[in-house]
């Protein structure tokens, strides 16, 4: 089953995400962006995420800079771009996702979240390691 | 008295909403009565925040609502905080947000009343 990280500061977010997942992937969520980076380096040895669900909007640390800390964190480990852990940005705005864009994010899914499009993405994104 | 039976006006239909969010019921359900028990609490510091004029603090409290409330459908409680987000990004004055923050109270208590039904 494939792994996948979310990020959003807001717990009823992280579960309803991860519900809708269930049958596809086991998630694992946290609530600060402090904590993303944490949990994304602790398991970028054994790649043990297939992607991240991060939202870009957070209180204490914005989406856009776990970004950025994470592809930092890849190229410090001789990760190219192209083959770092795909990001999807979860926003209600498209204009934070084109600076995303420019940052590596991989692609994005705007709030509030369509199961269908949301199963869709996801799995488009997971076939896409393979 | 079933969930979708009480006398408040605010209603949600949880097998239809759990349905096209691919949900199970029962996990939708306690997402909604989560998500309830949070509003007290933030709506205080949204009032203090606009009270004080702290429109980046108002902003930040209005966006969360707003996601939560939207992804849970919670329909009446997500377009009172959209109109309200709107506001103070303008800003309008100050009379105007503080007639949106009583609407915003309004809808919240009703979907407090609401959850607690449902948790009953």
């Amino acid at each position: 089953m494939w792994k996948i990280l979310i990020v959003d500061d807001n717990k009823e977010n992280n579960e309803l995400i991860a519900e809708i997942l269930r049958d596809m992937a086991q998630c694992d969520a946290v609530l600060n962006g402090k904590e993303a980076i944490e949990a994304y380096n602790r398991s970028l040895q054994d790649k043990m995420y297939n992607l991240i669900l991060l939202d870009i909007e957070m209180s204490d640390m914005g989406g856009l800079e776990v970004l950025r800390k994470i592809r930092e964190n890849e190229k410090a480990a001789g990760i190219d771009l192209g083959d770092g852990i795909p990001i999807v940005m979860v926003t209600a705005h498209r204009k934070p996702f084109l600076d995303a864009f420019y940052q590596g994010c991989t692609d994005y899914i705007v709030k509030p979240i369509d199961a269908g499009k949301l199963i869709a993405k996801v799995e488009e994104k997971l076939k896409g390691l393979h | 008295m079933s969930e979708n039976q009480n006398t408040n006006v605010f209603q949600l239909d949880i097998e239809k909403v759990s349905q096209e969010l691919r949900v199970r019921p029962e996990i939708f359900k306690r997402l909604v009565i989560s998500f309830s028990k949070t509003i007290v609490e933030k709506m205080q510091t949204l009032e203090q925040s606009l009270n004080q004029d702290d429109a980046v603090k108002a902003r930040a409290i209005l966006h969360e609502l707003k996601g939560t409330s939207g992804n849970l459908r919670v329909q009446p409680v997500y377009e009172a905080v959209d109109i309200l987000h709107v506001a103070v990004k303008v800003p309008e004055p100050k009379e105007k947000l503080q007639q949106y923050l009583a609407a915003l109270k309004s809808r919240c208590q009703e979907f407090i009343d609401y959850a607690g039904h449902l948790s009953s």
